[in-house]
């Protein structure tokens, strides 16, 4: 019962906090003009780049109204030329009852005759009104009107589509998402023209009102699939929406892995590919990292240009990543675990040649490991975060300072130095950086496993991992299809690349509902 | 656990790493000698039969474990004694497989470390599968299959290509007559690995494809079966009959000689990643069927603690059965497979078959 009681609690709270902005900003449009200005002005704390321009327009000068917006978001020679000329020059100079409109009311008139503006929206209260003018349109009120029009006026300072700085490739197309999320619908509206690509948008956050595109190929995307994301974005209930980061933690399957679930991508090209294989992408307004789901274990070992490249080149570079995935997990261990436990497995030559460099150094392996790479995480992190002038500076620190210094002190072996290099180096090779991460945290453990049971802890380690990865979901999909549950048909595209012209169909984990993708040349040799 | 479904790939999976998980790593059938294959391949077919028994059980109920059908068979009380039995057996088998394993590891690599410690790091890592479900377990298998058959195969090739395997090493076949082949073969090794598919009368019905049940399960006997006489044939070639039979774990020693120009050498502690995959298959699955077993027939349904309880059952027993390796051995191969394989794998399942027919019999007449 008590738990019943918290539970009608936590409504009754959540009930409250919601009914109180809408209180207060659910208001309609008064018929005083001042009056509404006066509100607008009080609701926004007269913040200094809200523009209010009141203007009395008309033959007679009998209408009076006021333009409002944001400077810096509205586009300001679209609002000078197109909104105020019009409404202080053009209605003045021609005489409306010769159009034949003199039954017409002032408000049809300005927005029939006046406003030759292609984006224009009624507004009854001042909730719409707001969000509006924060979008950067342009609102305009009349006196005597409930009712007022906002205008389509957006124009701020973009950052232009640049190559994405993550996610790099030699061949294939350089354009990369912005922070503006009309131009990146354009770039995947310019990849996919089919009417089939919908694009519904929703706001999501009650501070930050940032929009959320939700893309998919209608007919092609699973339904089920689309609407289980569209009841987790529906769930949201949130302040504020900065990144991309925000939506994926708040709808993925698992809080507690440290795996992706979900796929990001900086490259219109990427997520266009993802939508034809009947992916569903969310385009979030104010990043260019876009979000691509469900996604799969695999999905984090290909990069897009490993269908730009031939079949055979891109197989055996997909190869190499999933074996530097591997070098990246395991390699600190395994030294750790065959210098300490397994002698035996070392070549006599080697294994002197190990044991004359660990002479002289003074800790076991396991420390000299954990030593190393806790500076090259730091060094790393530090290369990320430090003002790009310095930057030469770090790699002498790192590589000649620390890395020989300690090896010549007699601190580390150097033979670690050549471990922990090669690992990191391996880190860098996948193309999902969230991917590499995952793989530099699970690193550490199975490090502490190996110098305590040598090979049979990684292996227990190992084991672990599997299981977790095996246990995730992401939309429902488990993780590591299509190789469990295993799918022949599926593996077309998973280690090996096979030729274009053998990808008939799509991936069926993600249950498509049109499956083939390239009609069968000759349908009786399948 | 209703929804819980496992496709035919993955039950096979499970079934082949179920049954080579313990039955690789000692040597199977070495009782007689060269011959050890050919006791395999006995075992195996009498493996058939007694599959035979569980899946046409199984074909009339197919929603059902065994639990609940022997129940509805010989009577509700009678059925739930059968269905602790069950679960208490499952428990002490799979306690016997994770004592070998940690036998494994402390006799191979780790010797200063007490056997508990290993044991305990093996149990967190099955209580982690037990809780995550038996789907997950099956997802995982499919990888672990591929993985062990990858590996397997390269060990193979190694061997083949060391120049280490001598075929006059299992010359002169039936040596002393068919009498020490069927003696090994039956009970030994058609209880261990073969009969041990009687767990699966547990997990039968969580197969998605009903019908796929018996051919799974055959042709899982089968592979399973073949890599077995592969790998003694591979065994007795390497390091002969007499070695074989009297080391501990022969697999290792075979693996051990892979030499390739003195840069590929001593891979036996790999050889044990291997192993405990199976190891790990085979100890969770029992474990399972023993959850399953309780659960079932008594309807509980905090599934969670059950597997808890059930996994720390099984890591005091493994350490409290006995009290060296040489105890285990002995009680491993000349009681188990006398006093406690036999009731479960052929007689209950038997009587179960029989009187169901003969109350099907009676019910058309």
């Amino acid at each position: 019962m008590r738990y019943v009681r918290k539970l009608t609690d936590m409504k009754k709270k959540k009930a409250n906090i919601k009914e109180k902005p809408e209180s207060n900003l659910a208001t309609n449009l008064s018929v005083n003009l001042r009056e509404n200005i006066e509100k607008v002005k009080k609701t926004l704390g007269g913040s200094t780049d809200i523009v209010i321009r009141e203007i009395v327009a008309g033959t007679d000068g009998t209408i009076s109204l006021a333009v409002i917006y944001t400077e810096g978001l509205a586009d300001k020679n679209f609002i000078q030329d197109f909104i105020i000329k019009p409404l202080m020059l053009t209605i003045r100079e021609t005489e409306i009852s010769d159009q034949g409109a003199e039954d017409l009311d002032t408000k049809s008139i300005l927005k029939n005759f006046a406003l030759a503006n292609g984006e224009i929206n009624e507004i009854g209260d001042f909730d719409v009104l707001f969000q509006h003018i924060l979008s950067g349109d342009t609102v305009i009120l009349l006196e005597g009107y409930t009712k007022g029009f906002s205008i389509g006026s957006k124009g701020w300072e973009d950052r232009g589509i640049n190559e994405p700085s993550s996610q790099t490739v030699i061949r294939g197309p350089k354009d990369g998402f912005s922070e503006t999320l009309r131009t990146n619908t354009a770039l995947v509206r310019r990849k996919i023209k089919d009417p089939n690509l919908w694009i519904e948008t929703k706001p999501i956050g009650k501070k930050t009102r940032t929009d959320v595109a939700l893309i998919y190929l209608n007919g092609v995307a699973d339904d089920k699939i689309v609407e289980e994301v569209r009841q987790r974005l529906n769930k949201i209930d949130i302040d504020a929406i900065l990144e991309s980061g925000y939506i994926e933690e708040l709808i993925q399957d698992k809080a507690y892995s440290p795996f992706p679930t979900i796929f990001n991508t900086e490259r219109p090209d990427t997520l266009a590919a993802g939508i034809l294989e009947g992916r569903i992408a969310l385009i979030i307004d104010g990043t260019p990292f876009a979000l691509l789901v469900p996604a799969v274990f695999v999905q984090f070992f290909q990069s897009s240009e490993d269908y730009y490249q031939r079949f055979d080149v891109s197989f055996l570079i997909r190869l190499m990543r999933f074996l530097s995935f591997f070098l990246a997990l395991i390699t600190p261990s395994a030294y750790i675990a065959v210098t300490t436990f397994h002698q035996e497995m070392l070549p006599t030559q080697l294994l002197i040649s190990l044991a004359a460099q660990r002479e002289g150094t003074p800790f076991p392996a396991l420390i000299e490991a954990l030593l190393m790479e806790l500076t090259f995480e730091i060094l790393r992190e530090a290369g990320v975060r430090m003002p790009r002038a310095i930057g030469s500076a770090i790699s002498i620190v790192g590589a000649l300072v620390l890395g020989q210094a300690a090896v010549e002190a007699g601190i580390v072996s150097s033979a670690m130095i050549i471990v922990v290099s090669l690992t990191a180096i391996s880190n860098f090779v996948m193309p999902a950086i969230n991917m590499a991460i995952s793989v530099r945290m699970l690193r550490f453990p199975l490090m502490f496993l190996a110098a305590t049971f040598g090979l049979f802890g990684m292996i227990i380690g190992l084991i672990a991992i599997v299981l977790h990865l095996c246990s995730l979901r992401s939309f429902g999909v488990p993780y590591m299809s299509p190789m469990a549950p295993f799918k022949l048909k599926d593996q077309k595209d998973v280690i090996f690349r096979t030729p274009m012209s053998r990808m008939f169909t799509r991936p069926t984990f993600l249950k498509p509902k049109d499956k083939v993708r390239e009609k069968h040349p000759n349908p009786e040799s399948n | 656990m209703g929804t819980v479904k496992l496709s035919s790939k993955q039950l096979f999976s499970i079934m082949v790493l179920f049954e080579l998980g313990s039955s690789i790593v000692v040597g199977l059938g070495m009782e007689a000698r060269q011959d050890a294959w050919i006791t395999i391949l006995l075992g195996m077919s009498g493996g058939f039969i007694l599959f035979f028994i569980y899946a046409s059980l199984f074909k009339h109920y197919p929603d059902l474990p065994l639990s609940e059908y022997a129940q509805k068979i010989i009577g509700k009380w009678p059925g739930k004694i059968i269905a602790i039995l069950y679960s208490f057996y499952f428990i002490y088998i799979g306690a016997r497989v994770l004592r070998d394993f940690g036998e494994l590891i402390v006799t191979s690599t780790l010797n200063q470390t007490p056997l508990f410690v290993i044991n305990l790091l093996i149990s967190v890592v099955i209580l982690y599968g037990g809780l995550l479900g038996i789907e997950v377990i099956g997802r995982s298998a499919e990888i672990f299959f591929i993985i062990v058959m990858c590996l397997g195969i390269i060990f193979i090739g190694l061997i083949l290509v060391s120049n280490l395997f001598h075929v006059e090493n299992l010359l002169p076949v039936l040596e002393d007559g068919w009498s020490p082949v069927l003696k090994t073969a039956f009970p030994l090794v058609l209880t261990f690995p073969f009969g041990e598919m009687v767990v699966f009368t547990m997990l039968l019905p969580f197969l998605f494809e009903k019908s796929e049940g018996k051919k799974t399960g055959m042709y899982a006997i089968l592979l399973s079966g073949l890599i077995l006489t592969i790998t003694v044939i591979f065994q007795i070639g390497v390091i002969g009959a007499f070695q074989a039979a009297s080391s501990t774990f022969p697999l290792l020693e075979t693996i051990g000689r892979i030499n390739i120009q003195d840069i590929i050498q001593r891979l036996d502690p790999i050889a044990i990643l291997i192993l405990m995959i199976g190891g790990f298959i085979k100890i969770i699955i029992f474990l399972f069927g023993s959850a399953i077993s309780l659960s079932t027939a008594f309807t509980i349904k905090r599934w969670k603690t059950l597997m808890v309880i059930i996994t720390c059952t099984a890591l005091v027993t493994s350490i409290l059965m006995e009290q060296n390796y040489l105890e285990h051995i002995q009680v491993g191969l000349n009681v188990v497979p006398y006093y406690i394989h036999p009731p479960f794998q052929m007689g209950i399942p038997l009587l179960l078959f029989l009187v169901m027919h003969v109350k099907r019999w009676r019910a058309q007449k």
